[in-house]
This record gives structure tokens, C-alpha cells and sequence, in this order.
């Protein structure tokens, strides 16, 4: 019986463990090569924003109960401070968890942050959860070149 | 405790397969730019006329400066770069008669302009071999209010060789380059 309960255990901790994931369904990378709008007066700066499209990025969860899922920059040595990334959900994909938090643009740091939370996934997933981004502080003041940077999400719970 | 190793075990094998991270890759190229335009009060066009003397034995007069026109840019550089704006003139200037232009220091609320960038060089008088005017451009852009950005210039006329000078009118055109130094 000892051994039945602690099997029993072990294999619902190793589910849960196992279970808790997160991956991209597409849109592994948004590549800017030319801006979406120039300078086409002297004196000027930019004055737009870089906006992805409202699914540039599509995030399946899977997890059991209470999730999390955070979102930081970690790779920022070719990227200039003065340029702010931004991200957001703009949807809540399909599956049955409950998804919230995450609607409205947080500008994303090297610390990460939380983004968005689920609760009751269950044995279901929260599958194509669109995602938006948007770049802030474009200037002519940046050294021409081309700024990459990772951005990086999290999932942490049960 | 064998009931323990167990489920470390389970766990250990189990938890290696999940995936908990998810990462994707931005990249955003910025140009390079360089855009120079003049602003002026009503039109590009200048007239500056000499003064003939009243009184015989007087020299001709130069007449007035005009600086009714602004210089504003934009630019955008790769690390390590910088441009100048050169000027030159297209045409021929009358006989005896120097083009002067003085470049004022920049104003406005524009960026680029402090700790040596975008300076004022010491070159003052414009012919037809384009000159720098200002230097060291980086980043920088003027902003585009008349009278308020940029660089005011102020053109007038001097007497080079007074025996060359001969009345008349002529037109000539200034032209501005930002080039990569």
C-alpha cells in the first residue's frame, strides 16, 4: 500500500512538473530591415512607432492549475537602452484555463516581470495566445545599425 | 526512503522535459540619414546690392547683410562616422566681389549639437569650390521652426579687389551638401 500512495505521488508531482510548459507556435522573431516610416524632412526626428502585428507571436501554455507567465529581455548587449521595447496580449487564444492580465503594453526590462497569468488549465492547453509588440524612442540620435535583442517568457506554477 | 528516492527520481527524469522558457528574437535596423534643407522667411532668394558713393573719392558700399534664411538638417550616422555640410557657389561671382557667409551658432531644441558635435567651422566665405561650414555631424537633428531652429545664415557682400569691380547684376546659387567625412 506505502508503495502504491508513493508511486501514486511521485507520478501526479511528475505530471505536474512535466506538464507546466511553454512554447511558440510561430513567430519566433519580429524583424524590422526598414522601418515602417522615414524621415522625409529635414530638421525632423522620428516620430512613429514600430508596432508587430497583433499576433506576431502566438504562445501555447500548458500547465495544471495556477500559472504565470513573465516576460524579460535577455539579451541586451546590442541593444540601446534608449530604445523601448513593449509587449501585449491581445487576445486569449483557445483552451479552456482562464488567462488574464497582459492587455495592456508593459515595457519589458532585462528583470522580468509577470505578463500574464492562467488558472485551470487542467488537461487542456491554452493554445495560440496572440501577442503584440511595439518599439518606442527611434531617433536618428541612435548609431545606425541593425539592434537585436531576445525576448524571453517564463512559465512558472503549478 | 526509498519512497523519497523514488520520487526524486520520477520528478527528476520528468521535470527535465518540460519546457518553461519560450524566447523570441527582435531585430530592428535603423538607417542612415542625412537631409539638409533650407528655411527661409518667404523665398530661397537673396539680394544683396552694393552702394554707389554720393560723394566722389568715397569707397562703394557694401550694402546689408541678409539673414533671412535658416539652415536645418537631419542626420543619422553609423558609430565612428560624422558628416559636414559644405557650401559652394554655382555661377560666377562678379570681379572684385567676395561671397561672405557667417554661420551662426545653432539654437532650437534639437539634439546633436553639444560637446564638439555639429560645430561651426571657421570658413567664411563661399565660391565655387564647396567649403565646410559646419562639422563633426553626428546624430542630430535641428527642428524645423523658422527662427527658432537651426542655423541662422547670414550672407553678404565684400570688396576683394576694388580695381575688378564693375557694375552690373549678377545671380548666382548657393549650395548646400551634407557629405560623409
Amino acid at each position: 500500500m506505502k508503495y502504491i500512495i508513493a508511486f501514486c505521488i511521485a507520478g501526479l508531482s511528475a505530471f505536474g512538473a512535466s506538464a507546466q510548459t511553454i512554447s511558440i507556435n510561430s513567430g519566433t522573431t519580429w524583424s524590422i530591415p526598414s522601418l515602417s516610416s522615414t524621415i522625409t524632412k529635414a530638421g525632423k526626428n522620428y516620430e512613429h512607432i514600430e508596432t508587430s502585428s497583433a499576433s506576431q507571436t502566438l504562445l501555447k501554455v500548458n500547465a495544471l492549475i495556477g500559472w504565470s507567465i513573465s516576460a524579460h529581455l535577455s539579451t541586451t548587449s546590442n541593444w540601446d537602452s534608449a530604445l523601448k521595447l513593449y509587449v501585449q496580449r491581445t487576445g486569449n487564444g483557445t483552451g479552456i484555463a482562464i488567462v488574464s492580465g497582459g492587455t495592456t503594453y508593459i515595457q519589458l526590462t532585462s528583470t522580468p516581470q509577470v505578463f500574464f497569468t492562467g488558472l485551470l488549465n487542467l488537461l487542456a492547453h491554452r493554445d495560440n495566445i496572440p501577442i503584440q509588440y511595439k518599439i518606442e524612442g527611434l531617433s536618428v540620435m541612435l548609431p545606425v545599425k541593425t539592434y537585436t535583442t531576445t525576448v524571453t517568457y517564463t512559465i512558472s506554477g503549478l | 526512503m526509498k519512497y523519497a528516492m523514488l520520487i526524486y527520481c520520477v520528478l527528476s527524469g520528468l521535470a527535465s522535459c518540460a519546457q518553461t522558457v519560450a524566447t523570441v528574437d527582435v531585430s530592428l535596423t535603423m538607417p542612415s540619414v542625412a537631409l539638409v534643407d533650407i528655411l527661409p522667411s518667404s523665398s530661397n532668394s537673396v539680394t544683396l546690392q552694393m552702394t554707389a558713393p554720393t560723394e566722389a573719392g568715397n569707397a562703394v558700399g557694401t550694402g546689408t547683410s541678409n539673414n533671412a534664411n535658416w539652415l536645418i538638417f537631419t542626420s543619422a550616422v553609423a558609430t565612428g562616422a560624422s558628416r559636414s555640410i559644405k557650401g559652394d557657389v554655382i555661377g560666377t561671382l562678379p570681379a572684385g566681389i567676395r561671397l561672405r557667409l557667417d554661420v551662426s551658432a545653432y539654437v532650437g531644441t534639437g539634439q546633436g549639437f553639444t560637446g564638439g558635435n555639429s560645430y561651426v567651422t571657421a570658413n567664411k566665405y563661399l565660391s565655387n569650390t564647396p567649403v565646410s561650414f559646419i562639422d563633426n555631424i553626428k546624430g542630430a537633428y535641428t527642428g524645423i521652426t523658422y527662427g527658432s531652429s537651426g542655423f541662422q545664415l547670414a550672407y553678404s557682400l565684400e570688396i576683394q579687389t576694388y580695381a575688378n569691380i564693375r557694375s552690373g547684376t549678377s545671380n548666382v546659387t548657393v549650395r548646400y551638401t551634407m557629405v560623409d567625412n
